[in-house]
């Protein structure tokens, strides 16, 4: 504020001193930048009405006019002139309260030239009427004055938002005062002669539309130059008038008519821009309140950080976490992360601790971006999860997983002894069955052996389930011992133990590429000798079995098929086949526990296998199975 | 002469009453039992000492192979002959036997017969290394 109001005197002050300078050096030329006591004043108040600030102002244009003209009467209707058009357009400015406030807006800079121009032809009406000069002043004053507010506004809204020193609209404000100045200024009171006046003006022009076509408004800058031509004849008709002491009233009316044309044009121009400056304006506001409502929005916290390692924007999450540390180092509330992400690629994630308000530390997962601020400082974004809650989860997931690991091993194992100890008397049972069938036979009526028959059946099955479940269990908590091995060994041992029911069947078994995989030797056999086991006894009556064991290769690794030309299994029932306990077939017709391929199952998986099964072209099963290298540790 | 004295350790009463059947048949022979492995240690230090010892492997407490290694430690009874008999078919477990340094080891059959059997063809063996 205060800076401001220096600002506030010092510029007139300044244009002051230089046209007295200049007045002194040639006569007539100080009075172009006294002018800048309307514009000036008027911006001054709409950023900050004051009294004095008026006052101030208006001594100084009095003093200037003074020193100019040396014409107390002129100076005092001037300055007079200049307060009012300044009180009106103040007023104008005030009763447009429907169009936004302030000069920083493109609707504001509308409202403000409209205001000034209002109260400068006011003030300027008012001096033509008291003073009697040729129309041609007052229109010029209007002209200067306006095209003051619009070249000093931008300088004015710079120094308000308080833009660094290279801002490009700063720059542009600058030029477009001095641009406007040295119009004003060859156009009041020219000493020059006509060619230098023109060439400087041209200059002038020039400089103000290129400024306005860097900013991209190019049909503004079109209107401008239009604008200004026109004013420009205008001025030039006046001035040339002005030198004869007459003035006709159509000649008047000429040069009011084209000095307002070209002021119309300037005011189209500026509209047209000012509605595409306003777009983008809105369009940049709209885009910031997307990312305001976005960082709101977020679940995760996010923060913006600069070179300095300072928190420039927070969102509410992260003022939750870390409290508001708006402005304090990031470091505080994350050590060393600015080092870390620029150590990690882009769009990674980085684990860290995070330090809470109170001290105490907790995980986050941090994910981190760059971008250019305004002025071309790099900024870096941060967004920042607390993974806690995730860690523990995983905690809690892998001690699940291990409790599970544990509780199928207990019942594995469970499985196993009451197995194991099932079978001894089981044994007994059967052992004295039969020999009650034996020894007594000659006691035994025909239903009696009939029931001792039946008990003798139950009893044998009961062992070979029990055999069974001992195998079964024990695939699941005996240790594998794991060492490549070439699967035609166990192959073939297998072929070996099931020799008699091969025979009695007169089945072929057909042994094809085999690899050498790492596996447990016992596990593998027993995968054959049950898959064999299988296709021997799972053929329709009369048909000799015919087996295939091979390999093909394909993307899981080594696939090993165990083909027949048996019964097959349909579709709908091959994934309730590898369950325990699971039979297709009535008892009567084909023998079994269902616990053959529940195993085989168990033993791949816990090499790390798959296991499933298809068609075989003979319409009987293909068993596939593949064995990784590295066992699972879950039981 | 001298009956053979067996020692049978066997927690099954079922395979007792058929062990006495099959060895007994010969007068020669006689057969006395430890139920479990704890039993058979005091019997071995406090009676006489077996000509033969029939052992289930598949014992409770002290395991079958645990007291057979406890024995060969005993010089007193390292030298007597055992056959081992194991119920359990696994592979595993049949290895255990076969490797535990037992003149002969034995599945037990599931066929009752085969079992008298083979207790006899045991027995037989046995009788006819006895010195006179």
């Amino acid at each position: 504020m205060r800076y401001l109001r220096a600002q506030a005197i010092l510029v007139p002050v300044a244009g002051l001193v230089v046209g007295l300078l200049l007045e002194t050096m040639i006569d007539g030329t100080g009075i172009g930048l006294v002018r800048l006591g309307v514009p000036w004043m008027f911006l001054m108040l709409v950023r900050r009405p004051s009294a004095m600030l008026i006052g101030v102002l208006t001594a100084i244009n009095y003093g200037g006019h003074l020193l100019a003209s040396h014409d107390v009467a002129f100076s005092s209707s001037a300055a007079l002139g200049d307060l009012t058009a300044v009180l009106v357009s103040y007023g104008a400015q005030l009763a447009w309260r429907s169009w936004p406030g302030g000069i920083d807006t493109p609707m504001g800079y509308m409202r403000a030239a409209g205001s000034l121009t209002l109260g400068s032809t006011v003030g300027a009406v008012g001096w033509w009427m008291t003073m009697s000069h040729g129309i041609q002043l007052p229109v010029d004053v209007v002209t200067a004055d306006v095209l003051g507010v619009l070249a000093l506004a931008p300088l004015v809204t710079s120094w308000q938002r308080g833009w660094p020193r290279n801002h490009p609209f700063k720059m542009q404000g600058m030029l477009a005062a001095g641009a406007y100045l040295l119009i004003a200024w060859a156009n009041m009171f020219p000493p020059i002669p006509r060619a230098g006046r023109h060439m400087l003006q041209a200059a002038a022009l020039l400089t103000i539309s290129w400024m306005v076509l860097r900013a991209g408004r190019r049909f503004t800058s079109i209107a401008w130059l239009g604008s200004i031509v026109f004013i420009w004849v205008g001025m030039e008709h006046g001035i040339t008038l002005l030198g004869h002491e007459s003035l006709t009233l159509e000649e008047a009316m000429l040069t009011t008519r084209v000095t307002l044309m070209g002021l119309g044009f300037m005011v189209f121009g500026a509209v047209f821009g000012m509605l595409g400056y306003q777009q983008m304006v809105r369009r940049s506001a709209v885009s910031e309140e997307r990312s305001r409502a976005m960082a709101a929005a977020a679940p995760d916290a996010m923060v913006v950080v600069g070179l300095d390692g300072r928190v420039r924007f927070a969102n509410d999450r992260f003022v939750e976490l870390f409290g508001d540390v708006a402005g304090s180092p990031l470091g505080q509330c994350l050590p060393g992360i600015i080092e870390a992400t620029h150590a990690a690629e882009p769009s990674t994630c980085i684990v860290v601790d995070a330090r809470r308000e109170d001290g105490s530390e907790f995980p986050v997962e941090v994910t981190s971006a760059r971008y250019n601020d305004v002025d071309g400082s790099p900024l870096l974004t941060l967004s920042v999860r607390d993974v806690t809650e995730r860690r523990e989860q995983q905690h809690e997931l892998e001690r699940f997983a291990s409790d599970l690991s544990r509780t199928n091993k207990d019942l594995a194992q469970f499985a196993y002894a009451a197995s194991h100890d099932l079978q001894e008397p089981l044994r007994t049972v059967a052992s004295y069955v039969t020999l009650l069938q034996h020894r007594y036979a000659a006691q035994l009526d025909a239903t009696a052996g009939e029931y001792i028959g039946l008990a003798t059946d139950g009893a044998e099955r009961l062992q070979a389930l029990v055999a069974d479940l001992l195998e079964y269990s024990s695939a699941s908590t005996q240790e594998l011992g794991v060492r490549p091995i070439c699967l035609r060994a166990p192959a073939e041992e297998a072929i070996g133990f099931l020799e008699g029911q091969i025979r009695k069947s007169n089945a072929t078994v057909e042994l094809g590429d085999l690899p050498t995989l790492n596996g447990d030797g016992v596990a593998l056999r027993r995968i054959f000798q049950s898959l064999l086991s299988n296709s021997i006894k799972f053929v329709p009556e009369g048909r000799a079995p015919c087996i295939r064991i091979w390999s093909e290769p394909s993307p899981e690794g080594t696939v090993v098929m165990v083909s027949d030309n048996g019964l097959g299994i349909p579709e709908e029932h091959r994934d309730q086949v590898l369950e325990p306990f699971r039979r297709l077939h009535a008892r009567h017709r084909y023998a079994g526990t269902g616990l053959g391929l529940a195993m085989v199952r168990r033993l791949v998986e816990r090499h790390g296998g798959r296991i499933w099964i298809e068609d075989s072209s003979e319409g009987g099963t293909t068993v596939c199975f593949t064995l990784r290298g590295a066992l699972r540790r879950i039981a | 002469m001298t009956p053979l004295d067996v020692l049978a350790i066997e927690d099954n009463p079922g395979d007792v009453r058929l062990i006495r059947e099959a060895l007994e048949e010969d007068d020669r022979v006689r057969v006395r039992v430890a139920w479990d492995g704890a039993e058979a240690l005091d019997m071995l230090e406090h009676e006489a000492r077996p000509d033969l010892i029939l052992l289930d492997i598949n014992l409770p407490s002290v395991g079958g192979l645990e007291l057979l290694a406890r024995m060969r430690e005993d010089p007193k009874l390292a030298d007597i002959p055992v056959v081992v008999f194991t119920s359990s078919r696994l592979v595993e477990d049949v290895r255990d036997a076969e490797g535990s340094g037992a003149a002969m080891f034995v599945v037990k059959p599931f066929d009752v017969l085969e079992y008298l059997s083979t207790l006899r063809r045991i027995r037989r063996r046995f009788v006819e290394e006895i010195p006179a």
